[in-house]
Protein backbone atom coordinates (compact mmCIF):
# COMPACT_ATOMS: atom_id res chain seq x y z
CA UNK A 1 0.00 0.00 0.00
CA UNK A 2 1.76 3.25 -1.15
CA UNK A 3 0.31 7.05 -0.48
CA UNK A 4 -0.66 8.65 -4.26
CA UNK A 5 -1.97 12.33 -4.84
CA UNK A 6 -2.40 14.23 -8.00
CA UNK A 7 0.32 16.24 -9.56
CA UNK A 8 -0.13 18.53 -12.70
CA UNK A 9 2.44 17.94 -15.30
CA UNK A 10 1.75 19.86 -18.22
CA UNK A 11 -1.69 21.05 -16.96
CA UNK A 12 -2.79 17.34 -17.17
CA UNK A 13 -3.83 15.98 -13.67
CA UNK A 14 -1.52 12.38 -13.18
CA UNK A 15 -2.05 10.52 -9.71
CA UNK A 16 1.63 9.67 -8.79
CA UNK A 17 2.70 7.44 -5.42
CA UNK A 18 4.77 9.07 -3.30
CA UNK A 19 8.11 7.33 -4.30
CA UNK A 20 7.47 7.82 -7.71
CA UNK A 21 6.97 11.31 -7.08
CA UNK A 22 10.13 11.99 -5.26
CA UNK A 23 12.13 9.90 -7.63
CA UNK A 24 10.71 12.10 -10.52
CA UNK A 25 11.57 15.38 -8.70
CA UNK A 26 14.87 14.88 -8.05
CA UNK A 27 15.48 13.43 -11.54
CA UNK A 28 13.95 17.25 -12.65
CA UNK A 29 15.63 18.78 -9.86
CA UNK A 30 19.28 17.41 -10.91
CA UNK A 31 18.13 18.34 -15.19
CA UNK A 32 17.46 21.97 -13.63
CA UNK A 33 20.90 21.82 -11.94
CA UNK A 34 22.95 20.65 -15.04
CA UNK A 35 21.66 23.00 -16.81
CA UNK A 36 20.20 25.87 -14.93
CA UNK A 37 18.64 29.59 -15.20
CA UNK A 38 16.68 30.55 -17.82
CA UNK A 39 18.02 27.45 -20.45
CA UNK A 40 17.49 24.56 -17.57
CA UNK A 41 13.77 26.55 -16.72
CA UNK A 42 12.71 25.52 -20.57
CA UNK A 43 14.24 22.03 -21.15
CA UNK A 44 12.63 20.72 -17.80
CA UNK A 45 9.52 22.45 -19.02
CA UNK A 46 9.86 20.67 -22.58
CA UNK A 47 10.72 17.37 -20.77
CA UNK A 48 7.90 17.79 -18.07
CA UNK A 49 5.60 18.04 -21.64
CA UNK A 50 7.32 15.00 -22.86
CA UNK A 51 6.81 12.74 -19.89
CA UNK A 52 3.28 14.14 -19.82
CA UNK A 53 3.08 12.40 -23.24
CA UNK A 54 4.39 9.33 -22.09
CA UNK A 55 2.68 9.18 -18.24
CA UNK A 56 -0.84 9.56 -21.05
CA UNK A 57 0.13 6.72 -22.72
CA UNK A 58 0.20 5.01 -19.36
CA UNK A 59 -3.21 5.99 -18.35
CA UNK A 60 -4.50 5.04 -21.50
CA UNK A 61 -3.34 1.59 -21.65
CA UNK A 62 -5.09 1.34 -18.29
CA UNK A 63 -2.95 2.24 -15.07
CA UNK A 64 -4.46 4.20 -12.36
CA UNK A 65 -1.69 5.54 -11.05
CA UNK A 66 1.91 6.34 -11.99
CA UNK A 67 4.00 4.13 -10.07
CA UNK A 68 7.83 3.60 -9.34
CA UNK A 69 8.16 1.57 -12.35
CA UNK A 70 6.67 4.32 -14.54
CA UNK A 71 8.88 6.90 -13.53
CA UNK A 72 12.33 4.36 -14.30
CA UNK A 73 11.13 3.63 -17.39
CA UNK A 74 10.50 7.30 -18.32
CA UNK A 75 13.76 7.88 -16.87
CA UNK A 76 15.16 5.23 -18.83
CA UNK A 77 13.38 6.56 -22.00
CA UNK A 78 14.76 10.14 -21.41
CA UNK A 79 18.03 9.32 -20.18
CA UNK A 80 20.46 9.68 -17.14
CA UNK A 81 20.79 13.63 -16.68
CA UNK A 82 24.10 13.04 -17.55
CA UNK A 83 23.56 11.56 -20.71
CA UNK A 84 21.83 14.27 -21.45
CA UNK A 85 23.85 16.85 -20.60
CA UNK A 86 26.60 16.15 -22.25
CA UNK A 87 24.42 16.21 -25.58
CA UNK A 88 24.66 20.06 -25.07
CA UNK A 89 28.42 21.03 -25.94
CA UNK A 90 28.90 24.10 -23.82
CA UNK A 91 31.30 26.78 -25.20
CA UNK A 92 34.56 25.98 -22.52
CA UNK A 93 33.69 22.40 -22.33
CA UNK A 94 36.58 20.63 -24.04
CA UNK A 95 35.68 17.53 -25.93
CA UNK A 96 38.49 15.61 -24.38
CA UNK A 97 36.53 16.05 -20.98
CA UNK A 98 33.06 15.07 -22.67
CA UNK A 99 34.74 11.84 -23.96
CA UNK A 100 35.65 11.14 -20.00
CA UNK A 101 32.48 11.68 -19.19
CA UNK A 102 30.93 9.09 -21.93
CA UNK A 103 33.46 6.59 -20.93
CA UNK A 104 32.47 7.19 -17.55
CA UNK A 105 29.23 6.54 -17.62
CA UNK A 106 29.43 3.35 -19.79
CA UNK A 107 31.64 1.68 -17.40
CA UNK A 108 29.13 2.60 -15.29
CA UNK A 109 31.41 2.13 -12.07
CA UNK A 110 32.70 5.74 -11.37
CA UNK A 111 29.40 7.06 -11.71
CA UNK A 112 30.07 9.26 -8.91
CA UNK A 113 32.78 11.28 -11.40
CA UNK A 114 30.46 11.87 -14.17
CA UNK A 115 27.73 13.27 -11.87
CA UNK A 116 30.16 15.18 -10.17
CA UNK A 117 30.68 17.74 -12.30
CA UNK A 118 26.81 18.42 -12.94
CA UNK A 119 25.59 17.57 -9.59
CA UNK A 120 27.07 19.84 -6.22
CA UNK A 121 28.29 16.64 -4.01
CA UNK A 122 29.65 16.98 -0.48
CA UNK A 123 28.20 17.17 3.11
CA UNK A 124 25.78 19.01 4.46
CA UNK A 125 24.55 19.22 7.63
CA UNK A 126 21.29 18.63 8.51
CA UNK A 127 19.25 17.06 11.13
CA UNK A 128 18.88 13.69 11.39
CA UNK A 129 15.32 12.27 11.43
CA UNK A 130 15.94 8.36 11.38
CA UNK A 131 18.92 8.85 14.27
CA UNK A 132 17.11 11.34 17.05
CA UNK A 133 16.17 11.87 20.65
CA UNK A 134 14.92 14.95 20.65
CA UNK A 135 15.42 16.91 17.39
CA UNK A 136 17.86 15.04 15.12
CA UNK A 137 20.57 17.87 16.18
CA UNK A 138 23.32 15.54 17.20
CA UNK A 139 22.11 12.89 15.11
CA UNK A 140 22.69 14.76 12.40
CA UNK A 141 25.58 16.25 13.54
CA UNK A 142 27.87 13.54 14.23
CA UNK A 143 26.51 11.86 10.95
CA UNK A 144 28.39 15.78 9.59
CA UNK A 145 31.19 14.73 11.40
CA UNK A 146 31.81 10.82 11.13
CA UNK A 147 31.45 10.12 14.67
CA UNK A 148 29.45 8.40 16.79
CA UNK A 149 25.87 9.94 17.38
CA UNK A 150 25.95 7.99 21.11
CA UNK A 151 29.11 9.07 21.87
CA UNK A 152 28.22 12.87 20.79
CA UNK A 153 25.55 12.73 22.84
CA UNK A 154 27.33 11.19 26.09
CA UNK A 155 29.21 14.18 25.30
CA UNK A 156 27.24 16.67 25.23
CA UNK A 157 25.59 15.46 28.48
CA UNK A 158 29.12 15.74 29.92
CA UNK A 159 29.35 19.19 28.93
CA UNK A 160 25.68 20.40 29.96
CA UNK A 161 26.79 19.34 33.41
CA UNK A 162 29.52 21.34 33.25
CA UNK A 163 28.05 24.41 32.13
CA UNK A 164 25.16 24.53 34.04
CA UNK A 165 22.76 22.62 30.82
CA UNK A 166 21.07 25.81 29.51
CA UNK A 167 23.65 27.59 27.64
CA UNK A 168 23.97 24.00 25.82
CA UNK A 169 20.12 23.75 25.75
CA UNK A 170 19.26 27.13 23.91
CA UNK A 171 22.27 26.40 21.32
CA UNK A 172 20.37 23.06 20.69
CA UNK A 173 17.04 24.92 20.46
CA UNK A 174 18.50 26.78 17.99
CA UNK A 175 20.03 24.53 16.26
CA UNK A 176 16.67 22.60 16.03
CA UNK A 177 15.35 25.59 14.73
CA UNK A 178 18.03 26.47 12.26
CA UNK A 179 18.84 23.44 11.10
CA UNK A 180 16.92 21.65 8.44
CA UNK A 181 15.53 18.11 8.73
CA UNK A 182 16.78 15.61 6.21
CA UNK A 183 13.69 14.49 5.13
CA UNK A 184 13.36 14.29 1.27
CA UNK A 185 15.79 11.67 -0.17
CA UNK A 186 18.26 14.16 -1.57
CA UNK A 187 18.99 15.12 1.71
CA UNK A 188 19.62 12.14 3.28
CA UNK A 189 22.03 11.32 0.44
CA UNK A 190 23.53 15.00 0.46
CA UNK A 191 24.01 14.37 4.59
CA UNK A 192 25.25 10.93 3.89
CA UNK A 193 28.44 12.45 1.61
CA UNK A 194 26.52 10.25 -1.18
CA UNK A 195 26.53 11.80 -4.53
CA UNK A 196 23.10 12.57 -5.70
CA UNK A 197 22.32 10.60 -8.73
CA UNK A 198 18.87 9.02 -9.82
CA UNK A 199 19.93 5.72 -8.88
CA UNK A 200 21.30 6.78 -5.48
CA UNK A 201 18.01 8.61 -4.84
CA UNK A 202 15.85 5.39 -6.38
CA UNK A 203 18.01 3.31 -3.43
CA UNK A 204 17.30 5.21 -0.92
CA UNK A 205 13.42 6.22 -2.19
CA UNK A 206 12.60 2.59 -1.75
CA UNK A 207 15.00 2.24 1.47
CA UNK A 208 13.35 4.91 3.10
CA UNK A 209 10.10 3.39 2.69
CA UNK A 210 9.98 1.90 6.35
CA UNK A 211 10.53 -1.98 6.18
CA UNK A 212 8.93 -4.31 8.47
CA UNK A 213 11.55 -5.20 11.19
CA UNK A 214 10.41 -7.60 12.99
CA UNK A 215 13.97 -8.23 15.01
CA UNK A 216 14.60 -4.48 15.52
CA UNK A 217 12.72 -4.61 18.59
CA UNK A 218 14.88 -7.24 19.91
CA UNK A 219 18.25 -5.34 19.76
CA UNK A 220 19.81 -5.49 22.92
CA UNK A 221 23.17 -4.22 21.38
CA UNK A 222 24.73 -1.46 23.24
CA UNK A 223 24.08 1.26 20.84
CA UNK A 224 20.72 0.40 21.02
CA UNK A 225 20.23 0.28 25.08
CA UNK A 226 21.85 3.74 25.14
CA UNK A 227 19.93 4.85 22.68
CA UNK A 228 16.79 3.65 24.38
CA UNK A 229 18.13 5.57 27.52
CA UNK A 230 18.53 8.50 25.97
CA UNK A 231 14.83 8.37 24.18
CA UNK A 232 13.61 7.82 28.24
CA UNK A 233 15.78 10.52 29.22
CA UNK A 234 13.92 13.01 26.65
CA UNK A 235 10.55 11.76 27.45
CA UNK A 236 11.17 12.40 31.02
CA UNK A 237 12.37 15.64 30.57
CA UNK A 238 9.75 16.70 27.95
CA UNK A 239 7.10 15.51 30.15
CA UNK A 240 8.28 17.74 32.75
CA UNK A 241 8.41 20.53 30.52
CA UNK A 242 5.30 19.83 29.60
CA UNK A 243 3.81 19.71 33.22
CA UNK A 244 5.93 23.05 33.81
CA UNK A 245 4.06 24.74 30.44
CA UNK A 246 0.69 23.37 31.25
CA UNK A 247 0.74 25.00 34.97
CA UNK A 248 2.55 28.00 34.09
CA UNK A 249 0.02 28.96 31.51
CA UNK A 250 -2.80 28.23 33.60
CA UNK A 251 -1.27 30.39 36.87
CA UNK A 252 -0.49 32.68 34.03
CA UNK A 253 -4.33 33.01 33.18
CA UNK A 254 -5.33 32.49 36.70
CA UNK A 255 -2.99 36.03 37.92
CA UNK A 256 -4.40 37.06 34.15
CA UNK A 257 -8.59 36.76 35.13
CA UNK A 258 -7.63 38.11 38.62
CA UNK A 259 -6.19 41.14 37.35
CA UNK A 260 -9.22 41.93 34.87
CA UNK A 261 -11.90 41.24 37.78
CA UNK A 262 -9.99 43.80 40.08
CA UNK A 263 -9.36 46.61 37.43
CA UNK A 264 -13.16 45.69 36.24
CA UNK A 265 -14.59 46.61 40.10
CA UNK A 266 -12.23 49.08 40.52
CA UNK A 267 -13.21 51.33 36.73
CA UNK A 268 -16.97 50.21 37.21
CA UNK A 269 -17.62 50.06 40.66
CA UNK A 270 -15.02 51.99 42.12
CA UNK A 271 -14.39 49.07 44.33
CA UNK A 272 -10.99 48.78 45.74
CA UNK A 273 -11.23 45.98 47.45
CA UNK A 274 -9.62 43.37 45.04
CA UNK A 275 -6.38 45.94 44.62
CA UNK A 276 -5.94 46.03 48.28
CA UNK A 277 -5.86 42.58 48.16
CA UNK A 278 -2.84 43.33 45.60
CA UNK A 279 -1.21 46.07 47.57
CA UNK A 280 -2.27 47.45 50.20
CA UNK A 281 -0.97 50.98 49.49
CA UNK A 282 -2.51 50.57 45.51
CA UNK A 283 -4.78 53.77 46.06
CA UNK A 284 -3.52 55.61 48.90
CA UNK A 285 -0.08 56.24 47.02
CA UNK A 286 -0.72 57.51 43.95
CA UNK A 287 -3.77 59.54 42.18
CA UNK A 288 -6.81 58.46 40.52
CA UNK A 289 -5.81 57.79 37.15
CA UNK A 290 -2.79 55.35 38.32
CA UNK A 291 -4.43 52.33 39.27
CA UNK A 292 -6.26 51.83 36.30
CA UNK A 293 -3.03 51.49 34.24
CA UNK A 294 -1.35 49.41 37.17
CA UNK A 295 -4.11 47.00 36.70
CA UNK A 296 -3.55 47.33 32.62
CA UNK A 297 0.65 46.68 33.52
CA UNK A 298 0.06 43.63 35.57
CA UNK A 299 -2.26 42.33 32.92
CA UNK A 300 -0.30 42.03 30.22
CA UNK A 301 2.43 41.02 32.50
CA UNK A 302 0.55 38.00 33.06
CA UNK A 303 -0.65 37.68 29.28
CA UNK A 304 3.22 37.72 28.19
CA UNK A 305 3.76 34.94 30.48
CA UNK A 306 1.01 32.81 28.98
CA UNK A 307 2.42 32.41 25.82
CA UNK A 308 5.76 30.81 25.94
CA UNK A 309 3.99 28.77 28.54
CA UNK A 310 1.42 27.46 26.02
CA UNK A 311 4.26 26.96 23.53
CA UNK A 312 6.50 25.15 25.91
CA UNK A 313 3.15 23.08 26.65
CA UNK A 314 2.56 22.33 23.22
CA UNK A 315 6.44 21.43 22.33
CA UNK A 316 6.38 18.60 25.13
CA UNK A 317 2.98 17.04 24.01
CA UNK A 318 3.81 17.22 20.35
CA UNK A 319 7.15 15.32 20.98
CA UNK A 320 5.32 13.27 23.52
CA UNK A 321 2.24 12.08 21.24
CA UNK A 322 3.87 12.82 17.85
CA UNK A 323 1.86 15.67 17.07
CA UNK A 324 2.62 18.11 13.87
CA UNK A 325 4.78 20.81 14.31
CA UNK A 326 2.94 24.20 14.90
CA UNK A 327 1.75 25.79 11.67
CA UNK A 328 4.38 28.78 10.33
CA UNK A 329 1.43 31.24 10.37
CA UNK A 330 0.73 30.29 13.97
CA UNK A 331 3.94 30.62 15.08
CA UNK A 332 4.19 34.15 13.72
CA UNK A 333 1.15 35.08 14.78
CA UNK A 334 2.13 34.28 18.42
CA UNK A 335 5.44 36.07 18.02
CA UNK A 336 3.92 39.15 17.26
CA UNK A 337 1.52 38.93 19.96
CA UNK A 338 4.04 37.92 22.53
CA UNK A 339 6.46 41.12 21.44
CA UNK A 340 2.94 43.25 21.62
CA UNK A 341 2.52 42.11 25.00
CA UNK A 342 5.87 42.77 26.49
CA UNK A 343 6.15 45.92 24.99
CA UNK A 344 2.96 46.64 26.04
CA UNK A 345 3.83 45.79 29.40
CA UNK A 346 6.99 47.74 29.82
CA UNK A 347 5.09 50.83 28.18
CA UNK A 348 2.56 50.47 30.99
CA UNK A 349 5.06 50.20 33.93
CA UNK A 350 6.98 53.36 32.85
CA UNK A 351 3.81 55.08 32.90
CA UNK A 352 3.21 53.74 36.68
CA UNK A 353 6.49 54.18 37.91
CA UNK A 354 5.05 55.58 40.65
CA UNK A 355 2.96 53.25 41.41
CA UNK A 356 5.58 50.47 41.49
CA UNK A 357 7.52 52.48 44.56
CA UNK A 358 4.27 51.44 46.47
CA UNK A 359 5.73 47.74 46.68
CA UNK B 1 38.45 -0.83 -27.26
CA UNK B 2 34.90 -1.48 -27.50
CA UNK B 3 34.29 1.42 -25.42
CA UNK B 4 35.78 3.88 -27.58
CA UNK B 5 34.18 2.52 -30.50
CA UNK B 6 30.83 2.69 -28.99
CA UNK B 7 32.16 6.64 -28.32
CA UNK B 8 33.19 7.08 -31.34
CA UNK B 9 29.92 6.03 -32.75
CA UNK B 10 27.88 8.30 -30.60
CA UNK B 11 30.30 11.54 -31.26
CA UNK B 12 29.51 10.62 -35.01
CA UNK B 13 25.59 10.35 -34.07
CA UNK B 14 25.79 13.24 -32.05
CA UNK B 15 27.52 15.75 -34.70
CA UNK B 16 25.41 14.10 -37.69
CA UNK B 17 22.00 15.26 -34.97
CA UNK B 18 22.01 18.86 -35.54
CA UNK B 19 22.05 18.63 -39.38
CA UNK B 20 19.54 15.90 -39.68
CA UNK B 21 17.29 17.84 -37.31
CA UNK B 22 17.86 20.65 -39.31
CA UNK B 23 17.11 18.79 -42.47
CA UNK B 24 13.71 16.96 -40.99
CA UNK B 25 12.47 20.71 -39.98
CA UNK B 26 13.10 22.26 -43.73
CA UNK B 27 10.82 19.35 -44.88
CA UNK B 28 8.42 21.29 -42.60
CA UNK B 29 7.19 21.90 -39.10
CA UNK B 30 7.16 19.04 -36.63
CA UNK B 31 6.21 18.66 -33.02
CA UNK B 32 8.67 17.25 -30.66
CA UNK B 33 7.64 13.66 -30.47
CA UNK B 34 8.07 13.37 -33.87
CA UNK B 35 11.21 14.70 -34.30
CA UNK B 36 12.38 11.94 -31.88
CA UNK B 37 10.56 9.17 -32.45
CA UNK B 38 11.85 10.36 -36.51
CA UNK B 39 15.51 10.19 -35.14
CA UNK B 40 15.16 6.93 -33.03
CA UNK B 41 14.22 5.20 -36.12
CA UNK B 42 17.04 6.23 -37.29
CA UNK B 43 19.08 5.63 -34.37
CA UNK B 44 20.49 8.84 -33.87
CA UNK B 45 19.38 8.92 -30.85
CA UNK B 46 19.51 6.69 -27.94
CA UNK B 47 17.85 8.42 -25.24
CA UNK B 48 15.61 10.81 -25.83
CA UNK B 49 16.65 13.51 -23.54
CA UNK B 50 19.38 14.59 -25.36
CA UNK B 51 17.34 16.39 -28.11
CA UNK B 52 15.64 18.87 -25.70
CA UNK B 53 18.91 20.63 -24.99
CA UNK B 54 19.81 20.57 -28.67
CA UNK B 55 16.62 22.04 -29.91
CA UNK B 56 16.62 24.33 -27.01
CA UNK B 57 20.44 25.63 -28.12
CA UNK B 58 19.35 25.81 -32.13
CA UNK B 59 16.07 28.15 -30.91
CA UNK B 60 18.02 29.97 -28.65
CA UNK B 61 20.81 30.35 -31.60
CA UNK B 62 18.21 31.63 -34.21
CA UNK B 63 18.08 28.68 -36.49
CA UNK B 64 14.56 27.28 -35.07
CA UNK B 65 11.78 28.89 -33.45
CA UNK B 66 8.65 27.40 -32.04
CA UNK B 67 5.12 28.11 -31.60
CA UNK B 68 2.48 26.51 -29.65
CA UNK B 69 -0.82 24.56 -31.18
CA UNK B 70 -3.31 22.78 -30.02
CA UNK B 71 -3.18 18.97 -30.88
CA UNK B 72 -6.68 16.76 -30.94
CA UNK B 73 -5.38 14.41 -27.77
CA UNK B 74 -3.45 15.45 -25.10
CA UNK B 75 -1.77 18.68 -24.09
CA UNK B 76 -0.55 21.54 -26.65
CA UNK B 77 2.30 20.84 -28.75
CA UNK B 78 5.72 22.95 -29.50
CA UNK B 79 5.63 23.16 -33.31
CA UNK B 80 9.46 23.77 -34.40
CA UNK B 81 9.97 25.48 -37.67
CA UNK B 82 13.07 26.36 -39.31
CA UNK B 83 14.31 30.00 -39.37
CA UNK B 84 15.97 32.07 -42.52
CA UNK B 85 19.19 31.64 -40.85
CA UNK B 86 18.41 27.66 -40.25
CA UNK B 87 17.90 27.69 -43.67
CA UNK B 88 21.19 29.21 -45.03
CA UNK B 89 23.32 27.59 -42.42
CA UNK B 90 21.77 23.92 -43.42
CA UNK B 91 22.96 24.82 -47.06
CA UNK B 92 26.49 25.48 -45.51
CA UNK B 93 26.04 22.19 -43.41
CA UNK B 94 24.75 20.36 -46.57
CA UNK B 95 27.79 21.40 -48.73
CA UNK B 96 30.16 20.87 -45.99
CA UNK B 97 28.62 17.02 -45.75
CA UNK B 98 28.63 16.53 -49.25
CA UNK B 99 32.60 17.39 -49.25
CA UNK B 100 32.93 15.03 -46.21
CA UNK B 101 30.75 12.04 -47.81
CA UNK B 102 33.00 12.52 -51.21
CA UNK B 103 35.78 12.31 -49.01
CA UNK B 104 34.62 9.00 -47.33
CA UNK B 105 33.11 7.45 -49.96
CA UNK B 106 36.25 7.79 -52.06
CA UNK B 107 38.33 6.38 -49.52
CA UNK B 108 35.98 3.52 -49.06
CA UNK B 109 35.99 2.83 -52.95
CA UNK B 110 39.54 3.07 -52.87
CA UNK B 111 39.61 0.24 -50.23
CA UNK B 112 37.10 -1.75 -51.74
CA UNK B 113 38.71 -1.93 -55.02
CA UNK B 114 42.38 -3.10 -53.21
CA UNK B 115 40.73 -5.93 -51.23
CA UNK B 116 39.06 -7.09 -54.72
CA UNK B 117 42.52 -6.74 -56.37
CA UNK B 118 43.98 -8.57 -53.44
Amino acid sequence: MKKTFPVNINGKIFYIDEDAYSLLQNYLDQIHQAFGGTEGDEIVGDIENRISELFDERIAAGAHAIVYADVNNVIEIMGKPSDISDGDPKPDRQPQAESDDKTCDSNNSSNSDSVNSNVTVGKRLYRNVNNKVFGGVIGGLAAYLGWDANIMRLLYVVLSFFTYFWPLAIIYLIAWMVIPAANTPRRVLEQQGFPVTVDNIGQNVLQSTPPPYPGNNSDFSPKGVVTTIFSLIGKFCMTILGLIGSVGALVATGFFVFFLVAFIAYTCFHDIILLDFINPHFVDHVGTMVPTVGCLALMSFALCFIIPALALAWAAASYLFNYKGAAKATVFIALILETVFIVATVILFIFTDKWLYAF
Amino acid sequence: MATNIDNLKSQMRKGMLEFCVLLLLSKGDSYVSEIISRMKEAHLIVVEGTLYPLLTRLKNDGLLSYRWEESPSGPPRKYYSITATGQSFLTELHRSWTEISQTVNHLLNENNQTTIQS
